[in-house]
């Protein structure tokens, strides 16, 4: 009698288990996955050359369920004010970061003083102290090197001189595209007149002007674009560099710009959004590199279906 | 297969040994609980399959009317589009001599009214040279509009309308460095120059953002991970909601299979997914409109769905067996309680209250039970009767012993009184044997008063005086409280007769018997002292064995035969004591129960009942 008890007792108890698992599920299966919040810091983030980043960051935090903020920024001109920026926001309740650094040396570790290696994925640039954070970007020294084969490819510019303007010199991607604009160039048995990374500088250096031009950043490129077209200046100059925002796609199209890398920028964004995601998640190494891609692009072929697609993505 | 039967030969006797040693209660409820288990489980695999099946037929139905609502609503659009180029052509280019009037003024207007969807509309002759265009613009110089696919479609077939694919308007220039996706929709028109006719191209850019728009809010209205692209005849996709991410080569989709396919649906396995694909062709453009559905997006809803038919079988189940226990415990009740009525027989008691309810099966089962320990109980009250019939004729017998010896020399004695003409000692003696033969008879009754045993005891010893020559002599000192009691008769005559003959003939006048009644304990004693030979303690155990029985002289009736028949009426702790010594003479002490005499207690023993001995206690 008391072993048919026991037998009764456990059937009992195996059922009620069984209504206690169901219910659990059932409840826990209404409920949403957590959403962890990620503010994006970047420099003068209202700038339209960041539209397409921020269109590749909104479709991978829809995809992973992340709540983005981008943070409204200034150009940053100390990277203290970044840092300012990314102790605000992880107070207010960040749990990750997406940050773009003005400068990246570092030299006393405060970044990971600051928030730790799985709450932060650099774009654009590693720190000068590599390898240690999660990293999206595209190959900084390629895109240096394919401005000087665009230059190199034309024939005309045989002989003429290149002035660079070299972008933010204080991070390491601005460091490594001038390697390897440098090193393309210097392959091919050509010189380099000047290499100008302030405004100050490169207008010293304009008057007198050289034959090409070419900017190795987007700053960089906004600057010789204001010095070109709407300073009044009269040059002739051949202009090349690098490219995202819409004036200069416009004067790519316009001629003015004869070739212009463009970065990936919507990969950029999708992949960092998808990477800090596995950061919280603790699905992936806080010191993954992602490599996107970038186009080279002349006036040419800027309507090609797949160049159309890089340089103006679609917005949904 | 063996080894399948030698399974299922196993699991049937491990099972059948199980349930063989379980109670009905239990063996009921398991059966039961096994039964609902079984039947619950088929049920709830049932409900969730049916579940499943309709949650599944409603995610194609959602689907299909999405796809087929969208399409409505891009055919309309379309549809709208086509009428702005036909308003363009027909009412405009048609009526007017481009030479001496502008269309600009009615291009603008219809323009200005549709502008949400439009992006520009132009008109260009057939090389190239741009007519009209609105809004005012600056068209580039190095545009190359003749090479541009919307005109070179256009040109090849002259009757039809033509949407390109999208692509950015290479077209004007917009300082504000503003580029746009565009659809184009050109045909070729005739334009009039001064009375002549020429061919020429108007073209429609659609703004490409309000087809996204139709587009995405069906993407966003889908509930699942279901979703809607667009392409063209040829497999090149004009929508999809990751468009980036396939020019990423992040995600892929299976375009070119669904430009081949000629069914409206189909299933298919693309990137080891399983998805229902339905298509409809968007009318005038030939694109075609896809939904796909991953059957993954069914597994969505189902998980709770599973959830809900666990929980609602285990309820029914808990609900079951509770339910089984109730229902078992009602059924097996009258069982177990007839079950205790036969351990309760079985225990020893002969009249057990058996338990008569429950099912009419077990109530039959109940009062057949009743029927046979009734009839049994008669069968051993026959058996009984019968027993005390032996018995009495056994006894009947014993004392039938008595009369022949005892007759025959007190006869003997008289015959020799009456011839020494001792008539007066003749008289007593006769009256003495009278009152003797009286009370053995006690008209058959085996049950008489100690008083009647008493004066029976002393008739005898007054005759055996007589014949003795009051060789003995003999005391009664009987208590009076117990001269009411019962007792088997002729119980102490057959003692005095053995002191007589084994105490008394030895003895020289001087012998002396002595009969002593009294109660103690409850009980009656009657103590029959000698003062004879005696014999050993061992010798006088020995005489109330069985095999050791010694065939004494006198009337031949031994103790023995007055031991048993006491045990025999009173039970086993009564009978005789001896206590002997050699040369000091011997004691028998008689020991009975105290049950007074009455008609009542008289019939009980002569049944071989034996009333109650508090009973006699109180009287």
């Amino acid at each position: 009698m008391n072993r048919d008890r026991l037998y009764l007792g456990i059937v009992m108890a195996l059922i009620v288990s069984a209504v206690i698992y169901a219910s659990y599920g059932l409840l826990n299966s209404e409920k949403e996955g957590t959403h962890h919040v990620v503010s994006v810091i970047v420099s003068n983030s209202g700038s339209d050359r960041w539209n397409a980043f921020k269109e590749g960051l909104n479709q991978g935090a829809d995809e992973v369920g992340l709540y983005l903020n981008v943070v409204s920024a200034p150009a940053f001109t100390r990277v203290e004010e970044e840092y300012g920026i990314i102790r605000r926001e992880l107070e207010n309740g960040a749990d990750g970061v997406v940050v773009a650094l003005c400068n990246t040396a570092d030299p006393d570790g405060r970044l990971s003083e600051l928030v730790p290696e799985d709450r932060i994925v650099l774009i654009d640039s590693d720190l000068d102290l590599e390898g240690g954070h999660a990293l999206v970007q595209p190959d900084a020294q390629a895109i240096g090197a394919a401005i000087a084969q665009m230059i190199l490819d034309e024939k005309e510019t045989v002989g003429k001189t290149i002035g660079v303007l070299t972008g933010n010199q204080q991070t390491l991607s601005g460091r490594q595209r001038l390697e390897g604009f440098r090193k393309k160039i210097e392959a091919a048995g050509r010189e380099i007149r000047f290499c100008a990374e302030t405004d100050q500088a490169f207008l010293e250096e304009m008057g007198h002007a050289p034959d090409i031009l070419a900017a190795l950043d987007s700053d960089a490129m906004e600057m010789a674009l204001d010095y070109l077209t709407e300073g009044g200046q009269i040059s002739d100059c051949s202009l090349y560099g690098e490219g995202r925002s819409e004036r200069a796609i416009y004067y790519l199209d316009r001629g003015r710009i004869q070739g212009m890398v463009v970065p990936d920028e919507y990969a950029m964004g999708y992949e960092s959004a998808q990477l800090i995601q596995k950061q919280l998640e603790h699905t992936e190494s806080s010191t993954t590199q992602i490599e996107t891609g970038f186009i080279s692009v002349t006036k040419e072929k800027m309507y090609d279906k797949e160049a159309e697609k890089i340089l103006f993505p679609v917005v949904h | 297969m063996d080894k399948i039967k030698n399974w299922f030969r196993k699991i049937t006797e491990h099972s059948g040994t199980y349930v063989g040693s379980r109670s009905i209660q239990m063996t009921i409820a398991l059966s039961f609980t096994v039964v609902s288990v079984c039947c619950l489980c088929f049920l709830g695999i049932l409900l969730y399959k049916q579940f499943s099946r309709k949650e599944e037929t409603l995610v194609q139905e959602n689907s299909r009317q999405l796809l087929e609502q969208t399409t409505i609503n891009l055919e309309d659009y379309l549809r709208s589009m086509r009428r702005i180029s036909d308003a363009m052509y027909y009412s405009v280019i048609k009526d007017k001599d481009l030479e001496q009037e502008s269309m600009d003024e009615e291009m603008t207007l219809l323009y200005e009214a549709n502008k949400d969807n439009l992006v520009s509309i132009a008109c260009y002759t057939y090389d190239g040279k741009l007519v009209e265009a609105t809004p005012v613009a600056n068209e580039k110089k190095d545009a190359a509009v003749t090479s541009q696919d919307w005109f070179v479609d256009a040109k090849n077939q002259l009757e039809n309308f033509h949407f390109s694919t999208p692509h950015v308007q290479n077209l004007f220039d917009d300082l504000t460095y503003r580029y746009y996706w565009v659809v184009s929709l050109s045909r070729t028109v005739d334009l009039t120059y001064g009375g002549k006719s020429i061919l020429g191209v108007l073209l429609v850019d659609m703004n490409y953002s309000s087809i996204e728009r139709i587009l995405d809010k069906a993407n966003t209205t889908s509930v699942s991970s279901e979703y809607i692209y667009l392409m063209d005849p040829d497999g090149e996709i004009i929508y999809h909601p990751k468009q980036e991410l396939i020019r990423m080569g992040r995600f892929q989709e299976n375009n070119q299979e669904a430009v081949r396919a000629s069914e409206e649906s189909w299933k298919e396995t693309f990137e080891g997914k399983k998805r229902i694909v339905t298509q409809k062709t968007i009318s005038y453009t030939g694109w075609k409109l896809v939904s796909v559905v991953p059957l993954e997006s069914f597994e969505m809803g189902k998980g709770s769905t599973k959830y809900l038919v666990v929980m609602l079988v285990s309820l029914a189940l808990l609900t079951t067996v509770i339910l089984n226990q109730f229902v078992s415990a009602r059924i097996a009740k009258p069982l177990r309680r007839l079950n205790d009525s036969v351990r309760e027989w079985e225990a020893g008691n002969l009249e057990p209250d058996i338990y008569v309810g429950g099912s009419l099966e077990v109530e039959h089962l109940g009062r057949t039970l009743r029927s046979t320990v009734k009839q049994i109980q008669e069968l051993m009250q026959d058996i009984v009767v019968k027993q005390e019939e032996k018995r009495k004729s056994e006894l009947d017998a014993l004392q039938s012993q008595i009369n022949p010896h005892f007759l025959y020399n007190t006869l003997d004695s008289i015959v020799w009184m009456i011839t020494g003409e001792r008539y007066d000692d003749a008289v007593f003696m006769i009256t003495q044997l009278a009152s003797l033969f009286r009370i053995s008879l006690s008209r058959g009754k085996t049950i008489i008063r100690i008083e009647d045993e008493i004066r029976h005891a002393e008739n005898y010893m007054n005759i055996q005086k007589i014949r003795y020559k009051n060789a003995f002599e003999v005391s009664f000192d009987i208590a009076p409280e117990i001269l009411s009691g019962c007792t088997v008769k002729l119980v102490v005559q057959p003692i005095l007769e053995n002191a007589i003959y084994y105490g008394m003939e030895a003895m020289d006048d001087d012998g002396m018997i002595s009969v002593r009644g009294y109660r103690k304990d409850g009980d009656v004693f009657l103590e029959i002292s000698d003062n004879g030979l005696g014999m050993p303690e061992e010798a006088a155990a020995k005489l109330l064995t069985e095999g050791e029985r010694t065939r004494s002289r006198g009337s031949g009736v031994g103790l023995l035969n007055v031991h048993n028949r006491i045990r025999l009426r009173f039970g086993e702790q009564y009978g005789l004591q001896i206590e002997s010594c050699p040369d000091e003479g011997m004691t028998v002490r008689i020991h009975i129960p105290y049950i007074p005499y009455t008609e009542e207690t008289c019939r009980q023993l002569e049944e071989g009942k034996l009333p109650g001995k508090e009973e006699g206690r109180d009287v």
